[in-house]
């Protein structure tokens, strides 16, 4: 039996600062964790929200980092959001997309602000802004940005005094602001043997149905994970949306007809052929022989364990979930992977020409 | 007094200075509540306070402050609810005053009579507000804890799809003989491909309610098309079935996304032909309609 919520609250608030509690903490976050079986979404951003607000409590571990970059990135729970900015403030050095992340986070919560339950009498958006305020690669960008939302005059009171003590900070700090370092957080992508998965069985978004390695060996693909329940804007709807850009990326290079690009549904029992069709069209995704959406005809767990899928479910449906877009190669096994953060349509783009390029798949 | 007048003499004391919002705010909800008006006259006065998108800087700090005092009459802090919630239409306007509305609704819920509780619920529901969801579903397993009624906690669950409360209402629907309340629980399980085979029961099922079989049809289509279309046949060919749910099946049938199948298939065609010889009304109208988009 899986402990109540509030065990697993307090099992979290036990490694607060705790010796090794960062890196237990750290350990929860992968979507697919045990923790998080069952959960709704709601009460899994909850439980995320005090696991990142415990790692506040010491210096940040390297394996935390991308989970809160990708939270202040694409985050839709303001409490999540705000506590992974409390987190950051114990990085280790300077995260030099921390800023661009932490203002991008800003202007989402300035027109959706909530109280921050973890830090009561205070609110998501004054946790961003006071990490901010403390960040040591913040500058010009944070200064230019903030004068901006104040002047725009759309701040509640509390917020607007965090602002100011913010950008008062920001200045304070203008002259003597180190150089500033780059720490690329992105998960590795480990090449993965594709033979395993040769058998799982697929049907696309037209109805027809087809093994994995009928669709995804003899070309190198681009294949995304996605479903058409996602209530985040910034992950499923925007990755399909991209997957579309990508379509024309490839066209641009003179590659269509030797390179694929598909979707496959986290949600198989609801993802159903039609549904499919219509996500993916109503986004612009061009279908054909080639470029298809598919959802496995049994239980998606194969593909999970294949490609370590970040995912984890709720009673009926995803609870939460990464952005994860992997380049196979003509063998169907993994040559890259973009995960976590948004990925670009160019860079993707240039990993499939690569693969085109490689001897392996010329020849 | 009348509400225009009142609105003149507020307008012309506060001079509508920009940065002193809260300042007016607060001498407005003062003016409203302090006055020696009628509850009618204030509660129309709350009603009209954000008419003009340039009153919102002061009307929403004052609906708020209403909202907020549990000593005003339940009646005039429903209304300054319903204020802001249209106020929250207009987003560059409410999002300062947002987080402080959201801690406003919590403080509601503790001390609120059973009207505005309910409403403030409905309101955190609709946000996706965690404890507030938490409060419906303890009211839904334990009725003496209930904030509202259970069919009502069910439609505001409802407004969260990946909210995860499908064991707790498929129990609830199990379990209750009130139809308001199966009903309730029926669409929000509506989306989980889980509870296909209860639609198909539900549907299949002439002891079953109309509108419960209608519902169940609907959820199968979504969830599960290929039984559905199995199940719609069977109940087409059962002429002791009754023609409002036969035309529901025949009706969805007509529309399904594989027609060219439904049409080539030569015993549907011979009872939908039949149907439009023999029956009348709904049914009949189904039976036309498939035979009119098989051309």
């Amino acid at each position: 039996m899986r402990p109540a919520i509030s065990q697993l609250l307090e099992r979290i608030a036990g490694l607060a600062g705790q010796e090794g509690g960062a890196d237990a903490l750290a350990a929860l976050l992968p979507e697919q964790a045990a923790v998080y079986d069952g959960l709704g979404s709601g009460e899994a951003e909850r439980l995320r929200a005090h696991i990142f607000a415990a790692l506040a409590a010491g210096a940040l571990p390297a394996a935390a980092l991308p989970f809160v970059l990708e939270e202040l990135e694409t985050g839709a729970d303001p409490a999540a959001t705000a506590a992974a900015a409390m987190a950051l403030r114990g990085a280790p050095g300077a995260v030099a997309e921390a800023e661009a992340l932490l203002l991008k986070s800003a202007a989402r919560l300035a027109v959706a602000d909530s109280p921050f339950p973890l830090a009561p009498g205070r609110t998501a958006l004054q946790e961003v802004l006071a990490t901010l305020a403390v960040l040591p690669t913040a500058g010009a960008e944070s200064v230019a940005a903030l004068g901006a939302m104040l002047a725009q005059g759309a701040l509640s009171a509390a917020a607007r005094a965090e602002a100011e003590r913010t950008l008062a900070a920001l200045r304070a700090r203008r002259s003597e602001k180190p150089p500033c370092c780059s720490t690329k957080a992105s998960d590795p992508g480990a090449p993965l043997p594709a033979l395993e998965i040769a058998g799982v069985r697929l049907e696309d978004q037209s109805g027809a149905r087809l093994a994995f390695a009928d669709f995804f060996a003899g070309e190198p693909s681009a294949l995304a994970f996605f479903y058409t329940r996602c209530m985040n804007p910034e992950r499923c709807s925007l990755t399909v949306t991209k997957l579309a850009r990508l379509q024309a990326r490839l066209a641009d290079r003179g590659l269509t007809g030797r390179a694929r690009v598909a979707a496959i549904s986290y949600d198989p029992d609801y993802d159903l052929p039609g549904r499919l069709a219509d996500y993916g069209a109503q986004r612009g995704f061009r279908f054909d022989a080639r470029n298809r959406f598919l959802r496995t005809l049994g239980p998606v767990e194969p593909l999970k364990a294949h490609f370590e899928l970040g995912v984890g479910y709720g009673p009926a449906t995803v609870n939460r979930h990464r952005i994860e877009l992997f380049v196979l190669d003509g063998a169907g096994a993994v040559a890259a992977s973009f995960t976590r953060r948004l990925w670009d349509e160019a860079e993707v783009a240039a990993a499939l020409a690569s693969q085109l390029a490689s001897p392996a798949t010329s020849s | 007094m009348k509400a225009s007048d009142y609105r003149a003499r507020v307008e012309k004391e506060l001079g509508a200075e920009a940065g002193e919002v809260r300042e007016a705010g607060r001498l407005r909800a003062a003016a409203i509540t302090g006055e020696p008006l009628t509850l009618d006259q204030r509660r129309d006065l709350v009603r009209d306070s954000i008419g003009q998108r340039g009153d919102l800087p002061t009307a929403i700090p004052a609906l708020l402050a209403i909202l907020a005092d549990s000593t005003q009459p339940e009646q005039l802090r429903t209304a300054a609810l319903d204020s802001l919630k249209a106020a929250a239409f207009v987003v560059t306007a409410f999002a300062p005053h947002r987080a402080e509305f959201l801690a406003t609704l919590h403080k509601v819920l503790s001390e609120a009579g059973a009207e505005l509780r309910g409403r403030a619920l409905e309101t955190l529901a609709i946000e996706k507000d965690k404890d507030a969801q938490a409060l419906l579903v303890r009211g839904l397993q334990d009725p003496a804890k209930a904030l509202v009624p259970p069919a009502a906690a069910l439609q505001y669950l409802g407004y969260d799809d990946h909210g995860g409360y499908e064991n707790v209402v498929r129990d609830v629907v199990a379990k209750s003989d009130d139809d308001e309340v199966r009903y309730e629980g029926l669409r929000l399980l509506a989306s989980d491909p889980k509870s296909s085979s209860l639609f198909e029961r539900l549907f299949a099922d002439k002891n079953e309610k109309s509108e419960i079989r209608r519902l169940g049809a609907a959820a199968l289509q979504m969830l599960a098309p290929d039984k559905f279309e199995k199940a719609a046949r069977k109940i087409l060919a059962d002429d002791k079935d009754y023609d409002e749910i036969r035309a529901t099946a025949l009706g969805a049938l007509t529309h399904v996304r594989e027609f060219a199948r439904a049409r080539a298939d030569p015993k549907l065609v011979a009872k939908v032909d039949e149907l439009r010889a023999k029956t009348r009304g709904f049914l009949r109208d189904a039976a036309a309609r498939f035979v009119q988009r098989s051309g």
